[in-house]
């Protein structure tokens, strides 16, 4: 009975697995797949088969894929044109304050940048802009009280980490979207 | 790599026990389930705690590899060593129908493969680990 029921959780587990778009989740609904499968096996009296199942596949198959998701090696920054349209803009506080934070982020983790810009305004949903390009930050300009807004997606797991550095700047703001939330808000 | 404290303290905490327990694998290996690949995979994954939660690095690939290459040609030579004495391979040296000459025959297979397999695991994922930072 009890091995019926595993059984049914495995199907759905592996339901999950294919269809879970952040790679962080999918990695645990993976381990905890491996760990269910171990038990049918110990139920079934296979023992030696379950020990190997959950060392390698609760523990080593899920680290190598938590360094390969954590070692995507080139970060593509996607900045508004609407925030590079002066003639000067070279010159401006916020653009040095940027350029200065991204460097330090990038020489910090050893990732490659990449500079796209375009109109953001076009794009009505994030997901719409993260998905297409692999595009990991978006900057834009907030007028009234001349901030830098940087949008990161939720999933992303550089974000945090760039989140640590932008608190010791007052006027640049990090914000974190989930993929199907519109940009304007 | 990972800057959290509580993740830290714990792997710390719990690192010996896990050692501990892929060793208990590999010499219990010959009577009860286990043996040298399960306790081995245990093993490495105790030293990743280590390695990539508190970046506590104490082997380099190299030298990694070359004891892995020793102890594969030492795995072969071991389990050819009855072709000497009585003619027959994967038998163990001496009295192979005597119960515990047999056991220690298991053991010792056991042992190096261990060793051969959490060495392998450990160079695999320092070779992931270390691949971009040059």
């Amino acid at each position: 009975m009890i091995v019926r029921i595993l059984l049914v959780i495995l199907i759905i587990l592996a339901i999950l697995v294919v269809k879970e778009k952040n790679n962080l989740h999918l990695i645990m609904y993976f381990s905890i797949f491996s760990f269910t499968a171990a038990s049918v096996y110990f139920l079934n009296y296979a023992l030696d088969i379950a020990l190997a199942e959950v060392a390698v596949g609760c523990a080593f198959v899920p680290l190598i894929y938590l360094i390969t998701v954590s070692k995507q090696n080139v970060f593509t920054v996607l900045i508004d044109k609407e925030f590079l349209h002066g003639e000067d803009y070279q010159d401006n506080d916020l653009y040095k304050k940027l350029v200065f934070l991204l460097e330090d982020f990038c020489s910090y983790y050893t990732l490659e940048l990449k500079v796209v810009t375009k109109r953001v305004r076009y794009y009505p949903t994030v997901q719409g802009i993260f998905r297409p390009g692999n595009i990991d930050l978006i900057v834009s300009l907030d007028e009234e009280n001349n901030h830098l807004v940087i949008t990161g997606n939720k999933s992303n797991i550089m974000i945090p980490r760039l989140d640590k550095m932008t608190r010791k700047y007052k006027n640049i703001d990090l914000i974190e979207v989930d993929e199907y939330e519109g940009l304007d808000e | 790599m990972n800057e959290n404290a509580l993740l830290k303290i714990i792997s710390r905490m719990i690192f010996p026990f896990v050692l501990l327990f892929g060793l208990y694998i590999i010499f219990n290996g010959d009577l009860s389930p286990g043996g040298g690949f399960q306790g081995g995979v245990v093993m490495a994954s105790s030293y990743f705690l280590l390695y990539f939660i508190n970046d506590i690095n104490m082997l380099s690939v190299k030298q990694i590899l070359r004891i892995e290459k020793v102890l594969f040609l030492l795995l072969v030579l071991f389990s050819f060593a009855g072709v000497l004495t009585h003619g027959i391979p994967f038998r163990g040296m001496f009295f192979s129908e005597i119960l515990i000459f047999k056991q220690i025959n298991l053991m010792v297979l056991n042992i190096i493969i261990g060793i051969k397999v959490t060495l392998g695991i450990v160079g695999i994922i320092s070779i992931f680990l270390e691949e971009g930072e040059l």
